[in-house]
């Protein structure tokens, strides 16, 4: 999982926790050196009342960052693709 | 589709998920730390992003925790927050039938903030929890459900009212989404994944619905119950408006109910009754998917006229029904949107209920008739009959009927629109015209007899009507320019001297299409001299079976088209000489150094050539009539500049000039004026406007206006100016572009005004 760099989470679903009990659900376009982040298709779920809904194309600001999250599987599949990567270039 | 429908199933089913967030939260791993660390040495100027995403979209994202463009942020009352639609707000009888009252009344005067002052839903008719419930509820069951509060205003009055809004508001989606009017641009339909009552496909059950609840109100049978009457039945009237789109009826008795009930609610502000607190809100945009930064709700004003427009505007359209002619047809395409923008749902339905679903034209003509009508109309009918039912001209005008098809769905676009659209079809109608000259040309050499031949060659009757077609689009796109306010003040020459140019080309044509139907007028009388003169009983009974057939079947029509044609010469020479005037008088005033047709803006990136081919764009691929160059331009006016020698006297000829011109605009305005009261059988002139006659009359009210402001601006050019240069003259004065009351948009004047700055200003 070091080896991973950050354009390797580009175009990955990630799921956000905000600090208000809110979880963006989205796929990552784009993010500058701050880390602001600029996810598309969010999916907005409030963890008190369960209640979902579409955003589309949201910017999420690092400061509103509480937690970033990825799929296992994807992760795990990320990890694939840069060793392959990396084997390939040495 | 798909993705909308998802959109409408989220926010019925995230509440019921807990559990599988829960799970699929578990399945996840946490790479914060991992992020962070990752950024940590990323140099300021970083952006890492997909390939395949336009930063520029970025710019419409949402951002969260910014109470600006982040609708979870919306804060409510605790009223809002509470409201529920399972109990009946107010205490008593009265209070619940003024709180129904309430609600309905300011759901109906959303729908005029929605349609007529272009409001989005969610700030209107969707702030409603009401709607917002039964909407949801409806769609889980497909099928209308209804309140349980055990009240039956609520229970039945109220649903019923609102299902008559969304039945309603479903109609305006179906225009929509016809695609003749443009989602935010025309009008606004962000239905917040709700449906609205997609399973209703019968209209009578929303109508019985309706009526079912008139009479429970009535039979309540107290005098507070008038205001909440009316409103259904305006209700009702706004469910009836389908049957123009669904059964193409041109009936206007709903519509003349509409204004009845709206002209009745708009004197009713004493019945003002205010909804519950906490029923309307913003509260939607919070709750359901939305992509759209929160938005404050309307105040709705008290509107119910706006109902009338609506209606008013829905009659003009339907009037097409009487058309007698594809002329009649096609002026009221061209005056019904002129003057004054039509409301959204008129101008949507025109060219759905005038081209219908089986591309037949009012039901009555399939394509082909319909432009064979607009030839016919035209020019010729014998040389055009004949040259049309040529097998080589199906393809052309099969084609030619595709362009008259998107000529009539653009005359129903908003102002902007309009312009873009005559934009588009100049190529088309350009492609067209010699499309059809080589197949006309085609056909009329193969042809034996000399119908076609005239003094200047052969006459091609159907790429005449092209020409001129394309003619006008390129004047009312140049025209339209003014009226939009798009060109600055030293453009006007340019554009002025291209609209005179263009005016003068398609004079051209038409005195040669007349000229040809005077002569076909006079072959046929000229056989009447023939026959006295016959002595060969035989051939006189033949000539006199050939006479009375053309005088039977040709000579009317021949001479309705001369009279139209002398109308759309007349039409023209209007435009033609207002356009010179405006010419002229931009000479003056650049003589005397007041204005220039170049402009002062920085030439570092651009040059006046390239500013002036950037705004005769749309006209370069044009083959005829040919762009005029920049040298041309300016050749043009060079030649109308006035210069020493004897500046006075000649300044003194082209103000005379002007007059004249102006007089001769006035004289055909007040002819087609007098035609157009007098109606097409009584007059010179046929003008096809009995269907529009109070707009037309408008229009040519407004070009006469244009041509006595024109007049006066004379008077006031020379009183200002004096008549011989002065070099302080262009410190003193600047021009711009302005519109007396009640002239013509399309014919702005040149005014001069007090110079604020000590600087010449072009």
């Amino acid at each position: 999982m070091d080896k991973l760099r950050l354009p390797d989470f580009i175009g990955s679903t990630l799921h956000i926790s905000l600090g208000d009990k809110r979880v963006l659900t989205g796929t990552l376009m784009a993010m500058d050196c701050q880390l602001n982040l600029l996810l598309d298709h969010v999916r907005e779920t409030r963890l008190d009342d369960g209640n979902q809904r579409l955003l589309g194309l949201v910017s999420v600001p690092r400061a509103t960052i509480s937690s970033i999250k990825l799929d296992r599987d994807t992760l795990e599949h990320l990890c694939r693709l840069r060793q392959e990567f990396m084997r390939q270039v040495v | 589709m798909d993705l909308e429908k998802e959109f409408g199933n989220l926010h019925l089913s995230g509440s019921t998920k807990d559990g599988l967030i829960d799970e699929k939260l578990s399945d996840l791993v946490d790479i914060t730390e991992l992020f962070f660390d990752l950024g940590k040495d990323l140099s300021p100027q970083t952006i890492i992003q997909d390939p395949g995403f336009n930063s520029f979209e970025g710019t419409h994202s949402l951002e969260v925790n910014n109470p600006k463009l982040d609708s979870s942020l919306i804060s409510l009352t605790s009223e809002e927050e509470r409201f529920s639609c399972d109990v009946a707000c107010g205490a008593t009888d009265v209070e619940r039938l003024m709180y129904v009252t309430g609600i309905v009344d300011w759901l109906a005067r959303f729908l005029v903030c929605w349609l007529n002052e272009y409001q989005t839903l969610p700030t209107t008719v969707l702030s409603c929890r009401y709607v917002e419930f039964l909407l949801t509820v409806s769609s889980e069951r497909e099928e209308l459900s209804y309140l349980r509060t055990g009240d039956r205003l609520y229970d039945q009055v109220l649903c019923d009212a609102i299902y008559g809004i969304c039945y309603f508001a479903k109609f305006v989606q179906k225009l929509l989404k016809a695609g003749v009017v443009f989602e935010e641009e025309d009008l606004n339909f962000n239905h917040m994944g709700l449906d609205f009552l997609s399973y209703v496909e019968d209209q009578e059950l929303i109508l019985t619905r309706l009526h079912r609840s008139i009479d429970y109100i009535e039979s309540l049978q107290s005098p507070e119950t008038g205001f909440l009457q009316h409103l259904l039945k305006l209700i009702c009237c706004l469910v009836s408006l389908e049957n123009h789109l669904k059964v193409y009826s041109a009936d206007t008795t709903e519509l003349d109910n509409l204004i009845e009930e709206a002209i009745y609610l708009e004197q009713q502000r004493s019945s003002e009754c205010d909804p519950p607190p906490g029923c309307f809100s913003m509260g939607i945009q919070k709750r359901l998917s939305n992509q759209f930064p929160p938005k404050h709700l309307v105040v709705p004003t008290w509107n119910y006229k706006g109902f009338v427009i609506m209606a008013q505007d829905i009659k003009a359209v339907l009037m097409v029904d009487k058309a007698a002619s594809m002329l009649e047809a096609a002026q009221l395409a061209s005056f019904f949107n002129k003057l004054t923008q039509r409301h959204v749902v008129a101008r949507a339905l025109f060219p759905l209920f005038f081209i219908r679903d089986d591309e037949r034209v009012l039901g009555r003509y399939s394509g082909f008739d319909c432009i064979n009508l607009h030839l016919t109309e035209f020019c010729a009918t014998t040389t055009a009959s004949t040259t049309i039912l040529s097998p080589e001209m199906t393809p052309v005008l099969q084609e030619a009927m595709n362009i008259m098809f998107e000529w009539y769905q653009n005359m129903a676009q908003n102002t902007s629109r309009y312009r873009q659209g005559y934009n588009r079809q100049l190529l088309l109608w350009d492609a067209l015209h010699a499309q059809m000259e080589s197949c006309e040309y085609e056909i009329a050499s193969q042809a034996t007899g000399e119908e076609s031949i005239t003094k200047t060659g052969i006459f091609m009757p159907c790429s005449s009507w092209v020409f001129f077609m394309k003619v006008t689009a390129m004047i009312e796109y140049v025209l339209k320019g003014f009226d939009l306010e798009v060109y600055k003040p030293f453009e006007a020459f340019a554009m002025f001297w291209y609209s005179y140019y263009l005016s003068y080309q398609q004079e051209s044509c038409l005195e040669k299409v007349h000229e040809v139907i005077e002569s076909k007028i006079n072959s046929i009388h000229s056989l009447g001299k023939k026959i006295k003169k016959q002595k060969n009983a035989q051939k006189k009974t033949e000539l006199k079976a050939q006479y009375r057939h053309l005088m039977d079947n040709n000579m009317e029509s021949l001479r309705t088209n001369k009279r139209y044609l002398s109308y759309l010469l007349m039409h023209g020479s209007i435009i033609k000489s207002l356009s010179l005037c405006e010419v002229l008088q931009f000479s003056i005033l650049k003589s005397f150094g007041v204005i220039d047709n170049k402009t002062s803006a920085s030439k570092i990136f651009s040059n006046d050539r390239l500013l002036l081919e950037l705004r005769l764009k749309p006209f370069s691929s044009i083959g005829v009539p040919e762009l005029l160059t920049y040298e041309a331009f300016e050749s043009a006016l060079n030649d109308l500049l006035i210069t020493e020698p004897m500046i006075s006297s000649k300044l003194e000829k082209t103000l005379d000039r002007i007059s004249k011109e102006v007089s001769n605009a006035l004289t055909a305005i007040d002819t087609i004026k007098k035609c157009i009261n007098a109606g097409d059988n009584n007059g010179l002139l046929v003008t096809g406007t009995r269907l529009v006659k109070e707009q037309a009359l408008k229009y040519y009210d407004q070009l006469h206006a244009s041509a006595k402001a024109i007049e006066l601006n004379n008077a006031v050019i020379t009183a200002k100016l004096g008549r011989s240069k002065s070099s302080s003259i262009s410190d003193k004065f600047t021009v711009r572009l302005s519109i007396p009351n009640d002239a013509s948009r399309f014919f702005p004047l040149l005014e001069l005004t007090n110079s604020t700055k000590n600087k010449r200003v072009r």
